[in-house]
């Protein structure tokens, strides 16, 4: 491996010039995919944000007793969709009213009876956050007798989901587009880097090299320079995040598993790229 | 091995140096059959035969000591050796005080010498040579032959391909084959004995 790494070394030190304008390519690429990397990503925490908030809440009649609470929390306890219950009582329902709605405080302090109903707050496990799961846990809760009403936004879920899946859809089309975009520039990047030393894969032929020795030192070419494009590509993101978050808004990190798989990716593509490119010369050189 | 334009002579070479296959018949060289020579295998026969073209084919942007060093290491010379055995090969073809030259600084004669010094590298029992002088003006052409003449002269068997037939006019020791639309029509055998 010896020769292979210092011949590597040779060749880029050799034409610093082309082969930084190749690592440049691949890192503006993937600088860009990391940019919509990071779009994504932030749109999806503030979509899972929103699908915690889905709930459902059902009201319970004034004339309801505590063994009628006991056995509705025990019917939800069996529901799979349902992953925790809160009880609020008439009283909680009333200091929450106060506090999160101020301008009404006056009408509050003046009622005589507080009409606010008790309630059952129902939290959905996270697979069951959908139009679907949500319809379930209404249909088992609202036909117990002691359930007065039930809320649970309904037009806000459906478009809350209607949203999320043509954000999905988008995210993946584009997502495509631009892997594709950057798998294609890191493979004319790395390909032109093949073909500039054209006249030497040449030369090599006519004198007797045996392929792998002409293959080797290029693959481990095309995954240096695939590499060094992959990590500037990533650390220019994060640099955008940095400035972003200090002088725009607060911008979220991408998992590091995605930058783990965007660099392994560009340097993947280095080498198959060099590979093809260096095979395709061997079999189009002839003296 | 003279003929016009078009009359196959670098078709032979090509054929020799198994850069092209027959598409009737059989080609050997040394040993080594097209027929039976797997192109995986090529690089073998290649390391017994040098070719040298009419444009020289160096990489341009090395010196001269560079270009045959880089053909050594390809042909795994020891590590330790190469210094040594570049600078006897420069020696041999007469370049060792341009060692440190670039490539693009050089005249035409004096790259082609580097070439030749360069298809040496291996020890070649053969050296095919597609109109090495075309480009040369007439000393350079001069130096070139003569320096084939001694190589030759040394043991190694020269496949010259030219349309000039002067060049050789006064070694009566050279075979001349002489091709026209692709056919051998005359082949001269050499005058004196060597």
């Amino acid at each position: 491996m010896g020769p292979v790494l210092k011949e590597t070394l040779a060749s880029v030190t050799r034409s610093p010039l082309l082969t930084g304008l190749s690592i440049s390519m691949i890192s503006l690429a993937f600088y860009i995919l990391g940019l919509f990397a990071l779009a994504v990503h932030n749109f999806y925490l503030v979509l899972d944000e929103m699908e915690e908030r889905i709930q459902v809440v059902a009201y319970i009649r004034d004339t309801a007793t505590p063994e009628n609470i006991m056995d509705l929390r025990a019917i939800l306890a069996s529901v799979p969709e349902v992953e925790g219950v809160e009880f609020v009582t008439k009283n909680e329902a009333l200091q929450k009213a106060n506090r999160e709605l101020p301008e009404f405080r006056d009408i509050f302090s003046n009622l005589e009876n507080n009409p606010l109903p008790a309630s059952l707050e129902i939290q959905l496990t996270p697979d069951s956050r959908t139009p679907e799961g949500t319809l379930s846990v209404v249909t088992i809760i609202s036909s117990h007798p002691m359930v007065e009403g039930v809320e649970y936004g309904q037009e806000w879920v459906d478009t809350f989901f209607a949203l999320s899946r043509i954000a999905g859809a988008a995210s993946l089309l584009f997502g495509i587009a631009f892997s594709v975009a950057a798998s294609l520039l890191t493979g004319t990047a790395v390909r032109i880097g093949v073909l500039a030393r054209k006249q030497e894969i040449e030369i090599m032929q006519l004198v007797g090299a045996k392929d792998r020795f002409i293959l080797y030192p290029f693959l481990a070419e095309g995954a240096f320079t695939g590499l060094a494009g992959g990590i500037l590509g990533a650390l220019l993101t994060y640099v955008t995040v940095q400035l972003m978050s200090q002088y725009v808004f607060t911008v979220n990190w991408i998992p590091n598993s995605w930058v783990l798989i965007g660099v392994a990716s560009t340097l993947t593509l280095g080498v198959i790229t060099s590979g093809f490119s260096v095979r395709r010369q061997l079999k189009e050189i002839s003296p | 091995m003279a003929g016009h334009s078009g009359s196959g002579k670098s078709t032979v070479l090509k054929l020799a140096h198994m850069a092209e296959h027959p598409t009737l018949g059989n080609v050997y060289v040394n040993g080594f059959s097209s027929r039976r020579t797997a192109q995986r295998d090529v690089w073998r026969l290649r390391r017994q035969v040098g070719f040298i073209f009419q444009d020289f084919r160096l990489l341009p942007n090395r010196t001269v000591l560079e270009n045959i060093a880089f053909v050594l290491e390809v042909i795994n010379t020891p590590r330790k050796e190469i210094g040594r055995r570049a600078e006897m090969l420069l020696t041999q073809v007469g370049i060792e005080t341009k060692r440190s030259r670039m490539i693009e600084d050089l005249s035409g004669g004096e790259q082609q010498q580097v070439a030749i010094g360069r298809a040496l590298a291996s020890n070649p029992v053969l050296l095919l040579a597609d109109e090495p002088t075309g480009n040369l003006d007439a000393d350079s052409t001069k130096k070139i032959m003569d320096l084939f003449w001694s190589i030759n002269h040394s043991g190694t068997t020269i496949l010259m391909a030219t349309h000039d037939l002067n060049l050789i006019q006064d070694h009566p020791e050279a075979r001349i084959l002489e091709l026209k639309r692709g056919e051998l029509i005359k082949d001269s055998e050499p005058k004196m004995g060597y």
